[in-house]
């Protein structure tokens, strides 16, 4: 409305007499609503622009934050597969123990390749972990199929898995109390 | 007879390991022992065999996701038998560090003190 006075009065300002029409009038009415629209369209791509963006993060944040939790109810399973094999291992059914390791090797490597687990686990100490599970699932095919028989420390493998429970249970704690401050 | 990236593998673990520039580590495997090499793990073993009733020694190259990527095995009297049991032997000096433990015992006996050590209490052997 303010601008549309100030067009008014320019217009009366600078055109002669002669020259103040209605013609004129259309062109420099026309011109400024011209100017008005471009004006109009560009806040409202500023605007749409700041929606997307916003609407970006906002998506962002909820992968994450879904992310994080598809990975603490891994964990939670991979650390009940622990104490599986662990049982199984105490009473000799090393077989099944070993499909156990296998699965949770599987869970591991899942989890040692998201990028969201990576920026807060204790990655070295977890590789190590994994990498002893890695060596005992082959000594245990191993020993399974008669291959080498002998020699398997089970108290070992014992110990590796307490290790890996622990790594696990302090990565799972890390990554709920994440949840909960968010 | 092995390889020859087997073979030259097999050196250069042996000329670090005598350096004592590898860390070996034990595994759950009485007599086998693992070396980290950036993204590969390597495995040495050795035992006995109840099949063949033959020693037998092994190198295995696992990679991250603990696939076996390559590896030899070698019965007691095979060509280069010798030359994988001294690699499995230097392993076992380094994680043992039995050099160093033999060092350190030579140091005590070559010394003018009294070695070992005496009891506390002489009497909880009577107890």
């Amino acid at each position: 409305m303010l601008g549309l006075l100030l067009v008014g009065l320019l217009y009366f300002v600078f055109f002669d007499q002669k020259d103040q029409n209605m013609i004129n009038g259309i062109t420099v009415l026309g011109t400024y609503l011209s100017l008005l629209g471009i004006v109009i369209s560009y806040f409202q791509i500023k605007s749409v622009k700041d929606i997307n963006e916003k609407t970006k993060t906002a998506i962002e944040k909820s992968l994450q934050r879904l992310n994080q939790l598809v990975v603490v109810a891994d964990l939670s399973k991979a650390i009940k597969i622990i104490d599986e094999i662990q049982q199984y291992i105490v009473h000799e059914y090393y077989q099944i123990a070993l499909i156990r390791m296998k699965d949770l090797k599987s869970i591991l490597i899942q989890a040692k390749h998201n990028e969201e687990a990576n920026k807060l686990i204790e990655y070295e100490s977890f590789c190590i972990n994994l990498n002893e599970l890695i060596v005992d699932i082959k000594n245990m095919h191993e020993f399974t199929t008669g291959y080498k028989k002998t020699s398997l420390n089970f108290s070992k493998i014992a110990n590796h898995l307490e290790d890996l429970s622990t790594t696990l249970t302090a990565f799972e704690h890390k990554l709920k109390n994440i949840k909960n401050d968010s | 007879m092995i390889a020859e990236n087997f073979r030259l593998l097999i050196e250069k673990l042996k000329y670090k390991s005598s350096k004592r520039e590898a860390i070996w580590a034990k595994t759950s495997r009485d007599e086998e022992f693992k070396l980290h090499l950036g993204k590969v793990t390597l495995l040495t073993d050795c035992w006995y065999d109840e099949v063949t009733f033959n020693k037998k020694v092994d190198l295995v190259i696992l990679n991250e996701d603990g696939e076996k990527i390559d590896g030899v095995i070698l019965s007691k009297g095979e060509d280069d038998y010798e030359l994988l049991i001294e690699l499995h032997t230097l392993a076992k000096q380094s994680y043992y560090k039995i050099d160093e433990t033999f060092k350190s015992i030579f140091e005590e006996l070559d010394s003018n003190k009294v070695i070992g050590e005496k009891k506390k209490h002489e009497l909880d052997d009577l107890i």
